[in-house]
């Protein structure tokens, strides 16, 4: 089980943050692989998307999404004056939370077989 | 996989008078800076309202609200929720319109207001003037257009605080064509 | 009023700012020989610094607020009341009222420097300016009637 990558994506459908894990061996994704991924998704009220894949192994991951919202988008984005809203995200407070907390997450590893 | 309802309930607790001095400190530079009340009033719901399309974000982490079905509905969750999270106070939601758009937040205590007396040559200005901004602007995020003013003011002698809510009309989200 | 002519009620309230001595806030009852009084106050500011700094060496920064009666005059009481940030609340009374005891000028002078201290929240008032506060006059002249 791992997960892939995830999206942010605000109110007007523009991407704020990408990023990826576990896809070293990107040139050699066949296709026959990257269709078997599961996409998990997420909308806050505010038009904020989360937008995250993962292989099929993994189970639902609503509140996963709704953690990264609540406890990494809105305390170091939204509460950061200094991060303009609605343009790219340039934080690396959040990028360096982001990945930790994706890392920790029980279903993160590297696929060993 | 651990749930956040523990973090609902953490309410940072801030010192009331620092937080009513701080918001004075705002409002007197304002008009040091701005030689008209309208003027002032105008900056401080253009504040409120950077204030508010933040604040929205952080209410919908902190309570599990989702989308309301009605305007009603978000009148109470106002009133209710974000009033009560925010602000320590519970203002009640009364006159409706008969056509359900518009209603009045009466605030029984103002906690912006404590210590304030408004000198005579501020008649135009309306203190609390943030509220407003921070009420549209968190609206808007969530594909609102609300009117928001203040009806009644303690500071100007009326015996309550009331906010005056028009619904304007909803918002449509707007994707740029051509996104998959 | 007709309670400001009772003669028994000649009370003063005067409070003076920090290091200057200048009056923030004079008010008297009833207003006729006010100027006489403006002169008391000011006099008595004097006994209230001599009281400070005799106090202040003597026991540390461990000070009472209240200075208890400053002086006595033929015809006056004269209280004093110094904050830490040395604002001064000057009571006087006619010597011929005994309503008023020690604890209840020691209570009028806390609640004094409470709506004081409620005053300087005020985000309009600048600090050294004269106090012109509705809701602190009328708590002054609520105390002044009790007190007449």
């Amino acid at each position: 089980m791992t997960v892939h990558n995830l999206y942010i994506f605000d109110r007007n459908g523009s991407c704020l943050h990408y990023s990826e894990w576990n896809r070293k061996k990107q040139a050699g994704i066949s296709k026959d692989e990257t269709s078997r991924y599961k996409l998990h998704y997420y909308e806050t009220p505010t038009g904020i998307k989360l937008v995250m894949n993962t292989d099929l192994g993994v189970p639902n991951c609503r509140d996963t999404l709704q953690q990264i919202y609540s406890t990494l988008y809105v305390e170091y984005i939204v509460k950061n004056p200094l991060c303009v809203l609605g343009e790219t995200l340039q934080s690396d407070l959040f990028n360096s939370k982001l990945d930790s907390f994706i890392r920790a997450l029980p279903f993160f590893s590297v696929r060993a077989a | 996989m651990s749930r956040q309802s523990n973090r609902a309930t953490d309410s940072k607790k801030m010192n009331s008078e620092l937080f009513t001095l701080t918001y004075g400190a705002l409002v007197t530079q304002l008009c040091k800076d701005y030689e008209n009340d309208e003027e002032v009033n105008k900056q401080l719901d253009k504040m409120g309202y950077n204030i508010g399309v933040r604040l929205i974000e952080d209410f919908l982490a902190r309570s599990s609200v989702g989308r309301c079905h009605d305007f009603r509905e978000t009148a109470d969750v106002i009133a209710k929720v974000a009033f009560k999270m925010y602000l320590g106070i519970t203002p009640s939601v009364t006159n409706w319109s008969p056509a359900g758009d518009e209603f009045s937040l009466i605030l029984e205590s103002n906690p912006l207001v404590d210590f304030v007396e408004l000198p005579d040559n501020h008649s135009n200005l309306v203190y609390s003037n943030l509220l407003c901004g921070v009420l549209r602007g968190a609206l808007e995020m969530v594909q609102m257009a609300v009117d928001v003013r203040f009806a009644q003011d303690t500071l100007r002698g009326d015996n309550v605080t009331e906010i005056r809510m028009k619904f304007i009309k909803r918002i449509e989200e707007n994707m740029p064509a051509g996104d998959e | 009023m007709t309670t400001r002519d009772v003669p028994l009620g000649t009370v003063q309230i005067g409070i003076c700012s920090g290091h200057v001595n200048y009056p923030l806030y004079i008010r008297s009852v009833p207003t006729q020989g006010e100027l006489k009084f403006h002169y008391t106050v000011h006099t008595s500011l004097d006994v209230v610094e001599e009281k400070i700094s005799g106090v202040g060496k003597a026991l540390g920064d461990q000070r009472e607020l209240y200075l208890g009666l400053l002086y006595p005059t033929e015809d006056y009481k004269v209280y004093g009341y110094v904050t830490n940030s040395k604002v001064k609340f000057v009571i006087v009374v006619d010597s011929s009222n005994t309503s008023l005891r020690d604890n209840e000028i020691r209570s009028m002078f806390r609640k004094l420097h409470n709506s004081f201290t409620d005053v300087m929240c005020n985000p309009f008032y600048n600090p050294g300016d004269p106090i012109q506060s509705k809701a602190f006059d009328s708590i002054v002249s609520a105390m002044m009637v009790q007190a007449c």
